[in-house]
């Protein structure tokens, strides 16, 4: 009996860890009315990486070399007054803060918050989600795999500088 | 005959210098008596394994579908074009970007405050 209840015990754990992920989220909402969804498989990206003289455009940042790593990318954004945009960011906000995400950065303005939160260590980021609710949607996005986490910063500051 | 209390307050070598006493006589039938004891125990014990099996069987069944239903399957590509893809990655990075300036102007703000409140405390330490 106390085996069975272990067992049970660990399904639950195993499941309820399985389904939240980036990919769960995106697999929620990503048929809901009035969203927009992206997805950009593993595959993609490594075709990504493999494409010569990638066009980078008038003063961006060539982010080819961050991304050929990932294994995906889920972009949502959702109306803000809708009720899968409220779904969505109380979905996301307990998705983090259940998980091992680490606070990158919070800001808030004007009604409007941004967070950033990261999973890795010091050197590389596995996972990385940044929810934003704006005045009129609220956006998430989300990407897993390994990025220099030095990179990374350099490239959201360049990019920032442009 | 010795009763069960007074064999177990016996030593070992008592009890070696029992079972090598030759001139004590081992009851004929002693062997006999001993197995129907093991067989009649051994009917005893609830036999329960295909049970055991069965639960073992149905944990593990819901342990496999538990994991399998809450592996969130993979969605199909939005794009099939690389530079699109491509395209769509730098927008989001982007905008990441454009939030982070965000950020940091929200803190370039709180700067000169700080600053303020710096030279008033030292300003009152003097």
């Amino acid at each position: 009996m106390k085996k069975i209840f272990l067992a049970l015990t660990a399904l639950f754990l195993v499941t309820s860890a399985l389904a939240q992920s980036p990919k769960a989220i995106y697999n929620k909402y990503s048929d809901e009315k009035g969203v927009s969804a992206v997805y950009i498989s593993q595959a993609m990206f490594k075709l990504i990486g493999k494409v010569p003289n990638l066009e980078v455009g008038d003063g961006k940042v060539d982010i080819v070399p961050l991304i050929k790593d990932l294994t995906g990318m889920y972009i949502l954004s959702i109306e803000k007054n809708s009720e899968a945009g409220q779904k969505l960011y109380k979905d996301v906000s307990n998705y983090v803060r259940s998980s091992a995400y680490e606070l990158l950065m919070e800001a808030k303005d004007d009604g409007e918050v941004m967070r950033m939160y990261t999973v890795g260590d010091s050197k590389t980021i596995k996972s990385f989600v940044m929810l934003a609710m704006e005045p009129e949607e609220v956006a998430f996005i989300g990407f897993e795999g390994a990025i220099p986490r030095d990179k990374l910063e350099e490239a959201i500051a360049k990019a920032a500088a442009n | 005959m010795k009763r069960i209390e007074d064999i177990e307050k016996l030593t070992l070598q008592e009890l070696e210098a029992i079972s090598d006493d030759t001139s004590i006589k081992v009851p004929e039938d002693l062997s006999k008596s001993l197995a129907e004891l093991l067989g009649a125990a051994e009917l005893s014990k609830p036999r329960r394994p295909l049970l055991r099996w069965a639960i073992a069987a149905a944990v593990a069944a819901a342990l496999g579908l538990g994991i399998y239903f809450s592996i969130p399957k993979s969605p199909r590509d939005t794009f099939s074009d690389p530079y699109l893809a491509y395209a769509e990655v730098q927008q989001a990075f982007e905008l990441i970007s454009q939030k982070s300036n965000k950020a940091a102007e929200i803190a370039g703000k709180a700067v000169p405050v700080m600053e303020k409140t710096e030279e008033i405390i030292r300003n009152l330490n003097k």
